[in-house]
């Protein structure tokens, strides 16, 4: 990401994970997994916009990464030489 | 300059290695003129690469992917920053200049000389080099299949759009190899004509005289040898780094006038879309299949495809919509974009001189996507479809035109819609209207003598349709109006 944009991304990563503290007591990695899950769903229908762009920016980051990797994409399609796969043998990994 | 910067001289400087830069540089270079290249990403071998791979956007895209145009609305942009540029990573989609904005140009811009027969001749010898051509097979793909079934069943004319290719992009989605870009074609040509090409090396400004000569560019290079600066001279200096970092770079060097202040994306909307059939769209070329209606400038058509790329899709309303990634090989993903009738600007952030985008939209903008929306939803339903995911945060899973035009028949805020764009323009506009323009009818920049601009950024307005067909063709009409009007190793 530019670098200007760094910053307010780490900013926002603070926010995140403190917030929880002021009304539930615990940083948010420490909350329950339901209770994540209703803070991200809180941010992601946030009517502000800086919120919801934070959870989008993280969710597709993750998703994208996780589902095209050549691990999981090797699971998904076992018939297919994925070509990331092929990029890897490439560099000798 | 400090002293310790390596001092290099050259007669023609390229800045950038995409579809503007290659053609500048191979036409430059073989008319016998010293050309050298700085390109600020990394030379690779796309051979052994799957273009759109997580992998890829580290090693090919600008910020590994994460670029966003910044606005009310951000936008999700992503570019090449790689020799070649976004020629790389791009679907190799092929279109000449639309006739209709070249006629807009002239007459709004004052464009000079931008006559059709010229520019179909210009094309034509382009597209040779380029192998522009029809898949072969990408017609048959189920996702291809679909869609033309929808397009004929509500009367729409379905048109297949001619691709950069060699081999045949059918065989998968970016077939390692098959697609003709820069790396593939003019870049060679350069380098066979001579021409050296330095990656890794970003310019990091312009250094001129007051009376309108550039006489040097800094350039910061790294390397496996650490970082260094050197100092370009130059007899002419061609600025191509595409239509956002072309701006930032002149604004950053006190370069300003009209430059960057005008903007121009073409902004789209995805939806998936899933079938009755297994379409197992990651194992096909994306959608050949486009529609553009010249009037609007609505246009529609298939997107690249993988499981990663359909979840970004469906992302807006993850929980409702994460269960439908099981159907993931049912599935395909289309797009409606629009002209783009707002207007941006791009500024050179201080100390760094990173690019800064900002795009604010027009109420025309999104009356358009949701015009196109409602009849990419028709289109698809009649192709087959049983439910489609429109890129709308506020919008539930759609499974009926009914439905679709109950749910898009009222205007929504641009702030619900997950919006990206490729394909950006017209920063620094041509034309010898002053008031408007950056650049002259053949890109050198207003009061400068030795220095011009050859990317999108002097596009006039957005072209409504992939720009890489326009650059080049632009590049190589000015580039032999420059060889035309300068001796070599005489451009002062």
């Amino acid at each position: 990401m530019p670098s200007y944009l760094r910053v307010p991304y780490v900013l926002a990563l603070f926010a995140f994970q403190g917030l929880p503290l002021a009304y539930r007591g615990r940083p948010y990695t420490a909350l329950r997994p339901a209770v994540q899950q209703k803070i991200v769903r809180g941010w992601s229908m946030s009517r502000l916009a800086p919120k919801r762009d934070f959870v989008k920016l993280i969710r597709t980051c993750t998703l994208f990464y996780y589902l095209d990797h050549s691990l999981v994409r090797a699971q998904l399609e076992p018939d297919v030489d994925n070509s990331s796969t092929q990029l890897e043998r490439a560099h000798g990994q | 300059m400090g002293s310790d910067e390596a001092t290099l001289k050259t007669e023609i400087l390229v800045i950038g290695s995409g579809a503007g830069g290659a053609v500048t540089a191979a036409t430059l270079a073989e008319a016998g003129r010293t050309v050298l290249v700085v390109e600020e990403g990394p030379a690779f071998d796309t051979e052994t690469l799957v273009t759109n791979s997580p992998q890829a956007m580290q090693t090919l895209y600008r910020n590994a992917g994460l670029s966003p145009i910044l606005g009310t609305q951000s936008i999700a942009f992503v570019e090449g920053c790689c020799v070649g540029g976004s020629t790389e990573i791009n679907s190799a989609f092929w279109h000449r200049p639309p006739p209709g904005a070249v006629q807009r140009w002239k007459a709004l811009y004052d464009v000079r000389d931008l006559a059709d027969e010229d520019l179909k001749k210009i094309c034509h010898e382009i597209e040779t080099t380029l192998g522009v051509s029809m898949s072969k097979l990408g017609s048959h793909r189920p996702s291809s299949r679909v869609f033309k079934n929808g397009l004929e069943s509500v009367g729409a004319p379905a048109l297949e759009t001619p691709r950069m290719q060699r081999g045949d992009l059918s065989a998968s989605q970016f077939a390692p190899g098959a697609k003709c870009s820069m790396a593939r074609s003019y870049l060679p040509r350069a380098k066979q004509a001579g021409a050296t090409i330095l990656p890794g090396c970003r310019a990091t400004r312009l250094h001129y005289r007051d009376d309108g000569y550039v006489t040097g560019v800094s350039v910061a290079q790294d390397d496996h040898n650490g970082h260094r600066t050197l100092s370009i001279e130059a007899e002419a200096v061609f600025v191509c780094g595409g239509a956002i970092q072309t701006p930032a770079l002149l604004r950053f060097s006190g370069i300003k006038r009209n430059i960057g202040d005008s903007l121009r994306i073409q902004p789209m909307l995805k939806i998936a879309a899933q079938f009755e059939e297994r379409l197992d769209s990651h194992l096909s070329v994306m959608p050949v299949y486009q529609l553009r209606d010249p009037f609007t400038g609505i246009f529609l058509g298939g997107s690249v495809f993988t499981p990663g790329f359909l979840a970004m899709a469906l992302s807006d309303r993850w929980p409702e919509n994460e269960a439908a990634l099981k159907d993931w090989r049912y599935m395909a993903i289309y797009y409606t974009a629009c002209g783009g009738t707002g207007q941006g600007s791009v500024r050179a952030f201080p100390w760094t001189g990173e690019s800064v985008a900002r795009y604010v939209f027009s109420p025309v903008d999104g009356y358009n996507l949701r015009i196109g929306l409602v009849r990419l939803c028709e289109v698809l339903f009649a192709g087959g479809a049983r439910r489609l995911f429109p890129g709308l945060r506020r919008c539930p899973p759609l499974e009926s035109l009914r439905e679709a035009v109950d749910a898009l028949d009222r205007p929504i805020p641009m702030s619900d819609m997950n919006l990206s764009t490729v394909h950006i323009s017209s920063s620094c506009p041509m034309g010898e209207n002053e008031e408007r323009c950056a650049v002259d009818s053949f890109g050198r920049v207003h009061k400068f003598y030795n220095l011009y601009v050859a990317d999108a950024s002097i596009i006039p307005e957005a072209p409504g349709v992939n720009p890489q067909g326009t650059v080049m063709t632009l590049a190589l009409r000015n580039a032999r109006h420059f060889l035309n009007h300068t001796k070599g190793s005489d451009t002062h």
